[in-house]
C-alpha cells in the first residue's frame, strides 16, 4: 500500500490532529481532557516520526516513537497522581477552579 | 541479523552515572534510616563524588560515547558544575526547611538527584533523543517536586500547573523533533548540521524552518521566556521555597544548555540568520515583560519568579550573536546566577512562614533590627541581581551585553541596560522594606514568628555570599574556567 | 487507489473521534473517543510497516493509558458537565483562528512533498527478511542502548513520584489531638468535633501523640513535668514537631515568667488562649 499513499497524506494528517490536540488543551478547562488531549498531540507527532521513518528507510524514528510511548505512559500517570492529589483538597478537575496562587 | 555491539566508553559519563547511583542508594538507604537530613547528607557526598568525576574529566577530555548520544567536553563540564553546585545548595536549604514542614523524606532527595541527572543530559547530551529524554526526566522530577508538598493546596497546584504547561511545551518540541528529522534523515546534532548544505538545496527547507520554531517554542517554556512564561509565577510561588531556588537556576541552565547546543551545532552558520531575529525578539519582549510584571508584587517569591523571567531575557541576549564568546558568557551568568539566586532563596526559605504560601513582602519589614546579617546578606544578592558592581552579577551582564556589542547588536546591549535600571527599584524595594521600615509589633496585628536559622542554611548563604563578593572584585578565575566551554 | 481510499476512511474516522474527544461534555464518552483515536493511529503504523509500534499502540496506549483515565475518572468522580457556551467564547474563538493558521502554515510546508533527509538502511527488504522487531531491537541495543537505559531512569523518577503523591498520609489530614492542663477537669478525653480530639493530660501523664497543648488551669510545677517529658522524649518523629508545636495558655491561669520563658524555648510557639471554649 505504501506507493499509493503519499507521505505527504500523513503528514497532513498528523498536522491536523496535532492542530486538534493543541486546540483543545487551550479550550477545555477539565484536567482530565486536557491531559488526553496532550496525548493526543503527543500520538500525532508518533505518526509523523513513523511516517519519516518509513519513507526514510531508516529505524531511529520507531526508536524515537518507542521512547515517546514510555515518556507518555509515565505523563500520564504522574499527571493523574497530581489530580488525585489536588482532589483531597479541592473535589475539582476544573483547571479554572485552582487558583488559589495569585499576586 | 548480525549485530555487532558497540564498545561504550562509561568514562564519559561518569558524573551522570554517579548522581543516578547516589538516588538509588538514597531510596535504598530511606528504608533503614530515621533521622532523614542523613540521606540530604549522602546526596551531598555524591554530588561532591560527581564533582570531583567532573574537574578530573575537564582535566582529559572523554571522547564522544554511546555512538555519539552523549559527549563530555568544556561546555557539558562546565554546565555540570553548574547543576551539581545548584543541586547541593538547594538541599542545605532543604535539610530544614522539610524539616520544619514535616516533610524530611527521602522520596525528596531521590528526585531532587534524578531532575539533576536530566539537567546533566540535557547539558551532555549530542541528539536529541537524549536532549528529550533528559528533558523529560528533570520535568517530571520537578513537577513532583514542586507538588511535594502534600498539605498544601498551593503547592499542589504549583505542581499541576508546571504539568499541563509542561507536557503541552514538551508536545512542541516533539513534533519540531519530528520535522528535523524528516528534513535531515537523522536526530544527532552533528549530523543534522552537515546535512544542511547549499548543494542538496535545502538551506531553505521549510520543513526544518518549522521543526527549529517548534524546537524553540518547547525550549522557551523550559527557560520561561514570554509569550511562554505563564507557569512561572504561579510555581515558583507555589512550590516549596527549596524546590523553587533549584528550578529557578537548574531547569533554566538545563534549558539554556540544550538550546544553545541545539542552535549553534545543528543550526549554526547558515541558519543563523533565520534564528538571530527571532531569539533577539524573544529576548527583549522576555527581559521588558518580566521586569514590569515584577515592580507590581507583593510576594518576595512572586517577585522573583518575574525577576527570573528577566534574566532569562538578559541570557538570550548571550544567545544571539551565535558566537562562541557568547555562550561563554552565558555559562559565566548562569553561574553567577546560580550562586546569587540560590543566595535569596535561602533569606526567603528563613523567612517564610510555615503555614503560608509564598512570601510576603511586608515580613521583610525590619528585618536589618531582627537579624541585621541576613538582611545584610538579602540586601548583597539583591544588588548583585540587579547587577550593580562590584559584585558578580555585574560581570555577568557585562560579558552577555558585550557578546552582542561584538556582534553589532549594540542596541539590545542597550535595552538590556535600560532593563537592568528598571530592575533596580523591585530588588531595591526589598532593601528598603529591610532597613527603612518598622518591625511589625503587636499593634499591627501580626508578628513575624521568631528567626530560625539552621546551621546548613548558614553555610548556604555564607557559600553564595562569598562567591558573590569575592568573584565580584576578582572575576578572572570565573572567566577563565568558563572559557573552557568549547563545543567538542 | 484502493489504499488511498482506505487511507482517507481511517484518517476522517481519526479525525471525527479526535474532534470527539474535545466536544463531548461526557469525560467518559470522550475516553471512549480517544480510544478510537488511537486505534486508527495503530491501523496506520501497521500501513507503515510498523507492525511492532502498532501492536505496542495497542497495548500501551489503549491497554494501559485510556483505562487509566478512566479508572481515575471513576476513582475522582467528577464528571463535570462544561456547558458548551463556557468555552465556545471570544476568545477561545481567536485561539481557534491562530491554531488554524499554524495548521495552514505546517501543512502547507509538509505538502510540498520533498523530503530531504538522508536515506537510511532499513528498506523494506531488510525488513522481510529479518522482521520489524529484530530490526528494531537491533537498532535499540547497539545505537540507542543509552536512551534505551534511560527509560529505565525515567520510569523510576515515574514510580517514586506516584507513590508519594497518591500514598494515603500516616495519620489522617484532620485530625487534631490536643494535649490540655485544666486542673478543673475531671474526665479523661472529649471530642468537640469528628476531627478533633481534647485528652485530659493531668490525668493521663504521659507522652502521646498530640499537636496542640492548652494550658487552661494548671501551677508551675505540673507545666514544668510536662516540659521535662516533652524534654526527655525519645521518640523522634515526635521530637521534631515539638519545635513548631503551638502551645496555647489562658492568661487567667497565671504562670510565672519563667515557666513561660521553658514553654517558649520547648515548643514553637506560645499564644494567648483566646476565645476560651470555642473549638478551633
Amino acid at each position: 500500500m505504501i506507493g499509493e499513499v503519499p507521505l505527504s497524506y500523513y503528514l497532513l494528517l498528523s498536522a491536523i490532529l496535532f492542530a486538534i490536540g493543541a486546540g483543545g488543551v487551550l479550550i477545555r478547562r477539565n484536567v482530565i481532557i486536557v491531559l488526553m488531549c496532550v496525548e493526543m498531540m503527543m500520538n500525532a507527532v508518533n505518526l509523523t516520526f513513523i511516517a519519516f521513518s518509513r519513507y526514510l528507510d531508516s529505524t531511529t524514528g520507531q526508536i524515537f516513537v518507542f521512547m515517546i510511548m514510555a515518556v507518555a505512559a509515565v505523563e500520564v500517570a504522574v499527571g493523574l497522581a497530581l489530580l488525585v492529589e489536588l482532589n483531597r483538597h479541592k473535589a475539582s478537575v476544573n483547571i479554572n477552579d485552582f487558583n488559589s496562587l495569585k499576586g | 541479523m548480525p549485530i555487532d555491539f558497540p564498545v561504550l566508553n562509561f568514562q564519559a559519563i561518569a558524573p551522570e552515572l554517579v548522581v543516578v547511583v547516589t538516588a538509588f542508594l538514597v531510596m535504598f538507604a530511606e528504608l533503614f534510616v530515621d533521622d532523614k537530613r542523613i540521606l540530604g547528607y549522602i546526596s551531598i557526598l555524591g554530588l561532591a563524588m560527581a564533582a570531583i568525576l567532573n574537574f578530573a574529566l575537564m582535566a582529559a577530555f572523554a571522547p564522544p560515547t554511546f555512538q555519539t548520544m552523549m559527549i563530555s567536553d568544556g561546555y557539558s563540564l562546565i554546565l555540570n558544575l553548574i547543576f551539581i553546585i545548584a543541586a547541593a545548595l538547594s538541599i542545605l536549604i532543604s535539610l530544614s526547611y522539610l524539616g520544619d514542614r514535616e516533610l524530611q523524606h527521602g522520596e525528596y532527595y531521590a528526585l531532587l538527584l534524578f531532575a539533576t541527572v536530566g539537567m546533566m543530559l540535557m547539558g551532555a547530551a549530542t541528539d536529541l533523543i537524549i536532549v528529550f529524554m533528559g528533558l523529560e526526566i528533570m520535568s517530571i522530577a520537578l513537577y513532583i517536586l514542586a507538588a511535594f508538598n502534600r498539605q498544601q493546596l498551593g503547592s499542589g497546584e504549583a505542581g499541576m500547573k508546571y504539568f499541563v504547561l509542561g507536557a503541552f511545551a514538551s508536545a512542541f518540541f516533539l513534533y519540531g523533533v519530528a520535522l528535523v528529522y524528516g528534513a535531515t534523515g537523522s536526530t544527532n546534532l552533528q549530523e543534522i548540521g552537515n546535512w544542511f548544505s547549499a548543494d542538496r538545496g535545502n538551506l531553505g527547507d521549510p520543513i526544518a524552518l518549522i521543526g527549529l520554531s517548534l524546537l524553540l517554542v518547547g525550549f522557551s517554556f523550559k527557560i520561561a521566556a514570554v509569550p511562554f512564561q505563564w507557569w512561572t509565577p504561579d510555581v515558583y510561588q507555589g512550590a516549596p521555597t527549596s524546590v523553587t531556588a533549584f528550578m529557578s537556576v537548574g531547569a533554566k541552565a538545563a534549558g539554556f544548555a540544550a538550546l544553545m547546543r541545539v542552535l549553534m551545532v545543528s543550526f549554526g552558520d547558515a541558519f543563523t540568520a533565520d534564528w538571530q531575529l527571532a531569539v533577539a525578539v524573544l529576548a527583549v519582549i522576555t527581559m521588558t515583560v518580566g521586569n514590569i510584571a515584577a515592580l507590581a508584587q507583593k510576594d518576595v517569591k512572586r517577585m522573583l519568579a518575574y525577576s527570573s523571567i528577566a534574566h532569562a531575557g538578559y541570557i538570550l541576549v548571550g544567545v544571539v550573536p551565535g558566537t562562541i564568546e557568547g555562550v561563554q558568557a552565558v555559562l559565566f551568568y548562569l553561574l553567577s546566577y546560580t550562586f546569587m539566586n540560590i543566595g535569596a532563596f535561602a533569606v526567603i526559605a528563613v523567612l517564610e512562614r510555615r503555614s503560608q504560601v509564598g512570601s510576603n513582602i511586608k515580613d521583610y519589614a525590619g528585618l536589618a533590627t531582627r537579624s541585621p546579617l541576613l538582611a545584610l546578606a538579602m540586601m548583597l544578592f539583591m544588588i548583585s541581581l540587579t547587577g550593580i558592581p562590584p559584585f558578580i552579577g555585574f560581570w555577568g551582564k557585562l560579558y552577555v551585553f558585550r557578546a552582542a556589542v561584538e556582534a553589532n547588536m549594540s542596541w539590545l546591549a542597550v535595552v538590556g541596560m535600560i532593563n537592568s535600571a528598571i530592575s533596580a527599584f523591585y530588588y531595591l524595594g526589598v532593601v528598603v522594606q529591610m532597613y527603612m521600615r518598622p518591625v511589625a509589633t503587636e499593634e499591627d496585628g501580626d508578628v513575624a514568628p521568631a528567626l530560625r536559622i539552621s546551621a546548613p542554611v548558614v553555610v548556604t548563604l555564607v557559600v553564595t555570599a562569598i562567591v558573590t563578593i569575592l568573584f565580584g572584585v576578582w572575576p578572572t578565575p570565573l572567566v577563565n574556567l568558563t572559557s573552557l566551554a568549547m563545543f567538542g | 487507489m484502493p489504499g488511498q481510499i482506505f487511507f482517507l476512511i481511517v484518517a476522517a474516522i481519526s479525525v471525527i473521534s479526535a474532534l470527539g474527544v474535545i466536544f463531548n461534555r461526557s469525560v467518559v464518552h470522550s475516553a471512549l473517543f480517544l480510544l478510537v483515536n488511537f486505534g486508527t493511529l495503530a491501523v496506520f503504523y501497521f500501513m507503515l510497516n510498523a507492525q511492532f509500534l502498532g501492536v505496542a499502540q495497542i497495548l500501551v496506549y489503549a491497554g494501559a493509558i485510556v483505562v487509566l483515565f478512566l479508572f481515575v475518572e471513576m476513582l475522582i468522580g467528577s464528571d463535570l458537565g462544561e456547558k458548551v457556551d463556557t468555552w465556545l467564547n471570544g476568545r477561545n474563538l481567536l485561539l481557534i483562528a491562530l491554531g488554524l493558521v499554524l495548521l495552514t502554515v505546517v501543512g502547507t510546508a509538509v505538502f510540498e512533498n520533498t523530503i530531504f533527509g538522508a536515506a537510511g538502511n532499513t528498506t523494506v527488504e531488510v525488513v522481510d527478511e529479518f522482521g520489524q522487531t529484530q530490526v528494531i531491537a537491533a537498532s535499540l541495543f547497539t545505537d540507542f542502548v543509552l536512551p534505551f537505559q534511560l527509560v529505565a531512569v525515567l520510569l523510576s523518577v515515574g514510580v517514586v513520584g506516584v507513590v508519594w503523591l497518591a500514598q494515603h498520609q500516616q495519620r489522617q489530614r484532620f485530625r487534631r489531638i490536643i494535649a490540655v492542663l485544666d486542673s478543673t477537669w475531671a474526665e479523661e478525653t472529649q471530642r468537640p468535633g469528628p476531627d478533633l480530639l481534647r485528652v485530659n493530660w493531668l490525668r493521663r501523664k504521659t507522652l502521646f501523640d498530640f499537636d496542640q497543648v492548652e494550658i487552661i488551669q494548671a501551677t508551675d510545677p505540673q507545666v514544668a513535668e510536662l516540659v521535662a517529658m516533652v524534654e526527655h522524649d525519645t521518640d523522634s518523629w515526635r521530637r521534631s514537631r515539638y519545635r513548631q508545636m503551638r502551645c496555647l495558655v489562658d492568661p487567667d491561669c497565671k504562670l510565672s515568667e519563667d515557666t513561660v520563658q521553658m514553654l517558649r524555648h520547648t515548643f514553637g510557639e506560645v499564644k494567648n488562649l483566646v476565645n476560651k471554649g470555642v473549638v478551633a
